[in-house]
Parts: C-alpha cells; sequence; structure tokens
C-alpha cells in the first residue's frame, strides 16, 4: 500500500526501468512485518494462540464485554491452543482495527459489517439467532411510529415536514432501514423533515416521541414490545406507520410478529477478518453454531445461538440506496477510497505506465539514431543540394540559349509566314487571273480574281482539270498554251476565250510560262489571264465609231459631190443667162445696165470658185489616197509643165534641186506644190519671177521651202493666209479665193507635217513644209 | 446666123432635162455656122425610146449625134450611154457628154462607158457658145460621121 501511494506519486522518468517490481516486493514485506508485530505484540495465556474477537459496543465498552466475554470464554473452551478475547470498538475505531487487524474475528451489525466485508474483505461465518421475546429471530427490521393520538400522520408520506427522531446515525436497525423507506416513499429524511436528530439509544427514541418532542421516531423491531413489556410505555400510545401488513412488506406474521414498518435484514453476523486462518475459523463456526440456547454465553449475549451464514445482501442494498457505508463513493469518492477500491486497478495502470515508459525510452533511443541518421541525411541533402544547384544553373543557362533559339526561331516563323501571307495576299489580290496547273492538267491554285471571272469559289476550282472549270476552244488542240509549253516553249501570249459555266463566254489575254522545280525542271505552267472584255467592247465601240465615221464621211462626201453639183447647176444659169442678157441687149440697154450686168455676172463666177473650192478643200482628206512612195522631183516637173504657159508669160524661172522621194499621195503632194508655186507667180513683183523649191533633212523629216522674190507681207499675217478664205489683197488686184494655202496647210497636216512661211514686204516669201521621214522611204532615197 | 448646107442638116438630140440649158444650147447653136436640125428630150427614158423609135418617136431621124447630160430624172445620162453603147443598132452614134461636172471619177467612168468625148459646160456663157461652136465644128465638120456613110 505504502509502495502503491509512493510510486503513484513519482513522476514517470525513463529512469527506473523496474520500478513496478521493486515496490511490489517491498510491499509484501511491510505487510508481512506489520502483521508479524501483530502477533509478537499479542498478550498470551500459557502458550494458548491469542484470538481477538472485536465486537461493535454500541452502548459502551463494559456492555458489550459482559455481553459477549461469556462467548470469548466458551469459544475458549471450546477451541484448544487459542485463547479468545473481546475487544470492544465503537463505531470509529471498528474499521481501524479490522484494517489493522487487530481483531481476528469481528461482530457487527450487518451494515458495519457489510462496509467490513467491502474494505477489508472481512467474511461472515455465523449469523446470530437473536432472543426476543423468547424466541430465535435471525431477521430483524425497523419501526417508524407516531403517538397515537397524531391525527395528521397516517402514512410515510405525511412525515414530510415533520420532526423524526433516530437511535444514531450510524445504527443500522435504528436509522438506515427506516431512512430506506423514507427515501423509498421520495422523502430525504435530510431535506424533507422539519427536524432530524438522534437520541442515541433506541429507548431514548421512544421516550422522545411519547413525549412528543418529535413527531415521529424510528426504532429496531421489538424494541416497543421489550419496553412495553418493561412496563415503560403503553403500545397503544403509538402508532405504527407503513406496516408491514399494510405496505409491501407482507411479512409472515407467524415468522415476524412484531411492529414492522420496513423490510427484514439478517441479524448480526459474526466474521473473520481477512487474514485469519481458515482452519481457525472453521474451528469458531463449527463451535459457534453448536453454542446452545442455554448456555451462559447465549444468554449474556441475550441470544439463542448462532446460524448459518445468512445472505446479507438486502443489507448491501439498504446501504447502496442509501449510498451510505461501502456505497459512499456513490454520493461522494474520497481518494483514499478511490486508492483502496481500484487499487488492483493502479497498479495495473501503474505497470502499463512504467511499461510505456520502458517503451518511451527505447523510442527515444531510436530517436537518438534517427537524430543522428537525420543529421547524416541533411549533410547528404546539403551535398545533393549543393550539386542540384549547379546542375540547374547549367540547365538555366542551356534553357536560356534555348528560349533564345526558339525566340529566334519563332521570328524566322514569323517572317516566313508573313512573308507566304504576303505572297498570298499579292497573289490574291492581283487583278488579273492567275492559276499554277500541274502537268497533267490539274489546277494547283487559283487565286481569288481568277476565280472571282469564273464566279465559281477558289475551292470549286481547285483540284479540277482546267479544262472542267475555265475551257476555250483551245482545249484539246495544238493552240492550247499547256500543249505549246510542253512542246517547249517558256513563255506565251495568246488571245483566247473563256467559257464560264453559265455558258457566258469571257474574252481574255492568256500569258503562259513554263513553271520550274528548283532543279529546273518541269513541273507545270503558271498562267496570267487578263479579262479584256473591256477592251474587247472599246475596240467594237471603237470599231463601231470608227464604221459610222467612215459612214458619215463618206454621206458627206456624197453631199459634197452632190451639194456641189447641185449648187453649181443654178450658179450656170445664173451666170449665162445674165451674160445673154448683155449680149442680146449690149447697147440696148443703159450704161447702168451694163455695169449691173457685169456685177451679177461677176458673183456668179465668183461663187462657181467658191464652191470649187470648198469641194476640193473637203476632198484633201475624203479624197485622201493612202501614200506611197512619190518622187518630189518628178512632181515638180509635172507641176510646172501645167504651169508651163503662166511660167512663159512672166518669164518665171522656177528651180528644184535633189528632191527627196517621199511616202505621200501624190495627187496632193502635186496640188501642194502647185499652189504654192503658183502663188510665187501670182504674187511676183516687178521683176521676172525666181522661184527655188528645195528640201534639206532635218533629223526625222524632210523641210521643204519655196522661195520666191515676189511682193512678200507683212509677218503679222504669216498665220492668217492659211485660214480657208482669207486674203491680203482684194479680188481685183489679186485673183483666187484664199483656199489655196488652206488646202495646202490641210494637205501638209494630213501627211503628219507642218506648213509655215518667213515673208517681209518687198523682199519675198518663204513657204517652209515638214514631211515626217518615214522607213520605207529609205529604199527609194538610197 | 447664116445657115450653110441646109439641105442636109446635122440631126443632134439632146438630151436635157434643164430647160434653160436647152435654150442655152440652142442659141449656141444658133450661133455656129453649120446647119442642124436640133431634137430635145427630157429624160433617159424618151431618150432611148426617141433612139428606138418607140411610141411617140416612131418617125423620127436617127440623130447623127447625141448631146447627152448626165444628171438626167428616171434614167440616169450614165444609164442611158451604157444603153446606147450596148445597143449595136445605137452604138455607131458618137455620144458628147455634156455636163457641169468636172469630176474625176464621172470622166473616167464616162469614158469607161465609152462615151466619145466628155465635155465640162462652162459657167461663162462666151465660153460655153465657145464651146459649143468648138463641137460643131469638130464633129460636124472635121469628123467623119458614121451616118454620113450611109
Amino acid at each position: 500500500m505504502v509502495g502503491m501511494i509512493l510510486s503513484r506519486r513519482q513522476s514517470f522518468t525513463p529512469v527506473t526501468r523496474g520500478g513496478g517490481t521493486l515496490w511490489g516486493w517491498l510491499r509484501v514485506a511491510v505487510c508481512i512485518l506489520v502483521g508479524g508485530i501483530f502477533f509478537v505484540g499479542a498478550p498470551v495465556r500459557g502458550d494458548d494462540i491469542p484470538v481477538y474477537i472485536g465486537v461493535l459496543a454500541k452502548r459502551g465498552p463494559q456492555r458489550a464485554l459482559q455481553q459477549w466475554e461469556p462467548t470469548a470464554v466458551y469459544l475458549t473452551e471450546q477451541i484448544p491452543g487459542y485463547s479468545f478475547s473481546i475487544v470492544p470498538l465503537d463505531f470509529k475505531e471498528i474499521n481501524q482495527a479490522v484494517e489493522k487487524r487487530r481483531v481476528n474475528f469481528v461482530l457487527a451489525n450487518p451494515a458495519i459489517y457489510v462496509e467490513l466485508e467491502y474494505l477489508y474483505g472481512v467474511n461472515r461465518i455465523v449469523t446470530m439467532e437473536n432472543l426476543r421475546q423468547g424466541k430465535p429471530y435471525t431477521l430483524f427490521g425497523g419501526v417508524i411510529f407516531c403517538r397515537a393520538a397524531n391525527s395528521e400522520i397516517r402514512g410515510l408520506k405525511d412525515l414530510v415536514g415533520k420532526t423524526l427522531m433516530a437511535v444514531e446515525s450510524n445504527s443500522f436497525g435504528g436509522w438506515h432501514m427506516a431512512w430506506r423507506e423514507l427515501q423509498g416513499n421520495g422523502i430525504n429524511p435530510y431535506k424533507d423533515l422539519a427536524g432530524l436528530r438522534f437520541g442515541g439509544t433506541h429507548d431514548a427514541v421512544v421516550m422522545a416521541v411519547l413525549q412528543g418532542k418529535v413527531d415521529v421516531g424510528t426504532v429496531r423491531t421489538d424494541t416497543l414490545e421489550r419496553m412495553a413489556l418493561e412496563g415503560k410505555i403503553d403500545l397503544a400510545d403509538f402508532r405504527v406507520i407503513a406496516r408491514h401488513d399494510q405496505g409491501q412488506h407482507n411479512v409472515d406474521q407467524a415468522r415476524f410478529p412484531f411492529l414492522l414498518s420496513t423490510q427484514l435484514y439478517p441479524e448480526w453476523p459474526f466474521a473473520k477478518v481477512a487474514g485469519t486462518s481458515d482452519e481457525l475459523s472453521k474451528q469458531v463456526a463449527v463451535a459457534l453454531l453448536h453454542m446452545d440456547s442455554n448456555h451462559a454465553a447465549a444468554g449474556a449475549a441475550s441470544i439463542t445461538g448462532w446460524t448459518t451464514p445468512l445472505s446479507y445482501q438486502p443489507v448491501h442494498d439498504c446501504l447502496r440506496e442509501l449510498q451510505i457505508g461501502p456505497y459512499a463513493y456513490l454520493g461522494h469518492i474520497t481518494l483514499v477510497e478511490v486508492i483502496r477500491q481500484y487499487r488492483w486497478w493502479l497498479v495495473l495502470s501503474l505497470a502499463l505506465m512504467l511499461g510505456m515508459a520502458a517503451v518511451t525510452s527505447f523510442v527515444l533511443r531510436l530517436n537518438a539514431k534517427l537524430s543522428q541518421s537525420r543529421r547524416m541525411l541533411v549533410k547528404a541533402r546539403d551535398d545533393l543540394e549543393l550539386k542540384v544547384q549547379e546542375r540547374t544553373a547549367d540547365l538555366r543557362s542551356l534553357n536560356d540559349e534555348l528560349r533564345q533559339e526558339i525566340g529566334e526561331r519563332r521570328q524566322a516563323g514569323e517572317a516566313l509566314r508573313r512573308a507566304n501571307a504576303e505572297l498570298d495576299q499579292i497573289f490574291n489580290t492581283t487583278a488579273d487571273g492567275m492559276t499554277l496547273l500541274d502537268l497533267d492538267y490539274n489546277v494547283l491554285r487559283v487565286n481569288r480574281a481568277l476565280a472571282g471571272m469564273l464566279e465559281l469559289g477558289t475551292r470549286q476550282v481547285v483540284g479540277q482539270k482546267c479544262y472542267t472549270v475555265f475551257p476555250s476552244l483551245r482545249c484539246g488542240t495544238s493552240a492550247c498554251p499547256m500543249h505549246m509549253i510542253l512542246k517547249g516553249r517558256e513563255l506565251l501570249q495568246l488571245e483566247d476565250e473563256k467559257t464560264k459555266t453559265d455558258g457566258t463566254t469571257i474574252p481574255c489575254i492568256i500569258a503562259a510560262a513554263a513553271y520550274r522545280n528548283p532543279e529546273g525542271e518541269l513541273i507545270g505552267i503558271v498562267e496570267s489571264i487578263k479579262d479584256i472584255s473591256e477592251r474587247k467592247r472599246s475596240e467594237l465601240a471603237l470599231a463601231e465609231y470608227t464604221h459610222s465615221l467612215s459612214q458619215s464621211n463618206a454621206e458627206l462626201q456624197q453631199f459634197a459631190y452632190v451639194a456641189s453639183h447641185d449648187l453649181q447647176e443654178p450658179l450656170r444659169m445664173v451666170a449665162s443667162y445674165v451674160q445673154l442678157l448683155a449680149r442680146r441687149y449690149k447697147g440696148k440697154l443703159d450704161s447702168d445696165a451694163d455695169e449691173f450686168i457685169g456685177y451679177a455676172v461677176d458673183g456668179a463666177n465668183r461663187m462657181q470658185h467658191l464652191i470649187q473650192d470648198l469641194l476640193s478643200y473637203s476632198r484633201v482628206q475624203t479624197r485622201g489616197k493612202p501614200f506611197e512612195l512619190v518622187d518630189c522631183q518628178e512632181v515638180l516637173g509635172e507641176v510646172l509643165a501645167d504651169l508651163q504657159i503662166a511660167l512663159e508669160e512672166c518669164n518665171a524661172k522656177v528651180t528644184g534641186e535633189s528632191l527627196p522621194v517621199v511616202l505621200a499621195d501624190k495627187t496632193q503632194i502635186r496640188q501642194l506644190l502647185q499652189n504654192l508655186v503658183g502663188n510665187a507667180v501670182k504674187f511676183r513683183g516687178e521683176q521676172a519671177p525666181l522661184i527655188r523649191v528645195a528640201a534639206r533633212r532635218d533629223d526625222g523629216e524632210w523641210i521643204f521651202s519655196v522661195q520666191d522674190n515676189g511682193i512678200g507681207f507683212e509677218s503679222e499675217y504669216a498665220e492668217r493666209i492659211f485660214v480657208i478664205f482669207q486674203r491680203l489683197h482684194g479680188r481685183q488686184e489679186y485673183p483666187g479665193t484664199g483656199i489655196g494655202l488652206a488646202v495646202s496647210k490641210k494637205i501638209v497636216e494630213r501627211h503628219g507635217g507642218k506648213i509655215w512661211v518667213e515673208s517681209a514686204p518687198g523682199k519675198g516669201s518663204t513657204f517652209y513644209f515638214s514631211l515626217p521621214v518615214r522607213e520605207e522611204e529609205a529604199v527609194g532615197n538610197g | 446666123m447664116a445657115e450653110s448646107k441646109c439641105l442636109q442638116p446635122i440631126e443632134i438630140l439632146l438630151v436635157e432635162d434643164n430647160p434653160a440649158d436647152v435654150r442655152l444650147t440652142q442659141e449656141a447653136l444658133k450661133e455656129g455656122k453649120v446647119c442642124n436640125n436640133l431634137s430635145v428630150v427630157r429624160d433617159g427614158v424618151e431618150a432611148l425610146a426617141f433612139l428606138r423609135r418607140q411610141g411617140g418617136f416612131a418617125e423620127v431621124a436617127i440623130p447623127d449625134i447625141i448631146l447627152l447630160d448626165l444628171n438626167l430624172p428616171k434614167k440616169d445620162g450614165r444609164e442611158v450611154l451604157q444603153e446606147i453603147k450596148n445597143d449595136p443598132e445605137l452604138r455607131r452614134i458618137p455620144v458628147v457628154v455634156l455636163t457641169t461636172s468636172k469630176a474625176e471619177e464621172d470622166i473616167l467612168r464616162v469614158y469607161d462607158l465609152h462615151a466619145n468625148c466628155y465635155i465640162t459646160k462652162p459657167v461663162d456663157l462666151e465660153q460655153f457658145i465657145d464651146v459649143v461652136k468648138s463641137v460643131e465644128s469638130f464633129w460636124f465638120t472635121v469628123v467623119k460621121l458614121p451616118s454620113q456613110e450611109q
């Protein structure tokens, strides 16, 4: 016990390994020692071993000895070798004596016994047979009573608020039993009563009730009967509450004739204290059982003897319900009680804890090893860490390089993509259709323009045969561009008409080129297809316009012709008849008439000339003939022949040397020269006209000149004279309508040249005209 | 106008639609020396009818010379010329084309059609009279006309 307490107090350090076992042995040794001391220090009679019987002396030691000494004597007599003696103990001492084993046997009331049994392991060997009213009873109970005159109290329930007196707080028969009944009826005597007192003895309680000091009292059974027999009271003064035949106790009257308010419980037991030998116990039990009722020992104790031990379960029940005695823990637990009760559990837990301590120390040793391993691991890890860092650094730099390369690649890829996209864009933005064909006539690529031209989606065209999607009459013939390129042409351009899916056609110009791979092999053709519908339309329009123009020209020509013809007719009539008049009536009319006639005729004549000049002016273009090689020298000769008479008349001299061969309209050149030379002659001065016709080459043209020594004119009129019908002189001075130079200008301009003049009054004039040199003339001029 | 050889006047057929021109021609002929008989028809159809002595012209004499204007109503002078020269009976008769046009193509065409000569009528009266006189003197005195051979 000491050892247990000690070991419990210690903290659990993993220092003592086998602590549990050591303390156990120590404890046993102490017990033996105590037991030994105890046995050595006892008084002896002769050689007899002394045996002590502890007795509950509820009325004091004297009374106890008086009652029970004879029994001890009896036992001493009955059991040789032992000397029995009584040890009176009161309520306080009895527990300790049993605990300390200062007594070998104990005799107490059932409640105390139960407690001792519980705490110290005393064990009953026989039960008392009590002598009451001349009869033996092994059972007894409690009585709860009041004055008969007290009419308020009928049942236990009426006790609420009343005063009650019991024998003693630890009296089993004199309190506990009644308390149990009260509690069983829901009354807590410590709370529900007006007052709870203890009389000390059974008689005192009875007297207190009788005297009205308390309302209710409780004593053990048979007390009232005894006192009545002793003449101290009159039973009629009292009324028992909760009588046995009223409550649930239903005791057989024959078995128990006394007034009873509680359950019946077994009488006092005679018990052996733990440690007392079984042999001795058996002898004592036998001796007691054999005690005769007439024996002095029995008489002294007021018993009839002893019987086999009864079951003290009812007592257990009672105490448990009241939560007193060994069941006090049910109400409140004291540390000592706990330790006492659960000492074996404590031992076990102690052992467990020690075991755990052992395990813990083992674990801690492992921990130490673990720490060491961990330290090594940490070091290894640090080394690894270092290596890893190095590697990481390497990797990082490699990564950077890689990233850079990827970046460059990506950029290149981007540039490529952009270039591709650009080319693609260009391909698809080009206004002309473009297509790439392979040598099998499959369309590999087609741009948006071509697809749009054909009014198809690019996807509908790619993969098809070219002669399916954009056929023409060239397909299948040697005129097909693919065919020609396969035959060896590198580049070609031709006109074609492609047919769309709806049947309409597109006139176009196709430029096809051989498409080669980097090795130079022919793998396809690229075609550029230009829609020339517009152009065709323009050409058509132009042709129509030209046609209409030529038509209108022809009409005009005809008109001019007819006009001139028809105009001339009436003109001639007028002129002729006026002249006829003149002849017929000459001299017969007055001079005025002659004058009048003269003007009329003159007018008619002029009219005719004008008409003819107009006609010839208009004919420069309409009657213009296609150009041919014209020998100007020859033409000049013809002109001079024509003008021969006029030239001879005025002694004119005309020179013309090395005039070239030009590409021109011969008639018109003749007209031109005739006009210029004729003018030179017409506008001569006093002297004989000297006319020089010449030509010189200047860059890409021939510059002709006709120079005269005639009258000349002011240079401010140099432009005017080329205007139709513009004249610098009156008709009287010089004949002519003023059409000559206009016609000449028209002729020169028709040939693509220019005409101009340099002149001064009295100095003569030089007329120049240019004719552009054409390649074909080279043949003539050698 | 003195008439010589009136016993055998020259038969002249003038095909001219313009009466003014007819009169002029008549006046001009009057000033000539050769005795002639002038017949006038107004258009090409009449001309051919006359030459073939059809219809009202049954009694006419075959002309010795035809003076033909080109611009005639109904049948054009060129057509008449063509028909005359295609007709074996008539093609011997000399045809003098007397017209206002001096267009090159007319001249060529007329000669292509075998006209005997082409004369442009001058505007001037004097010239016109001269021309007629020339025709007279040339064709009637110088030239041997086939009809006279008959």
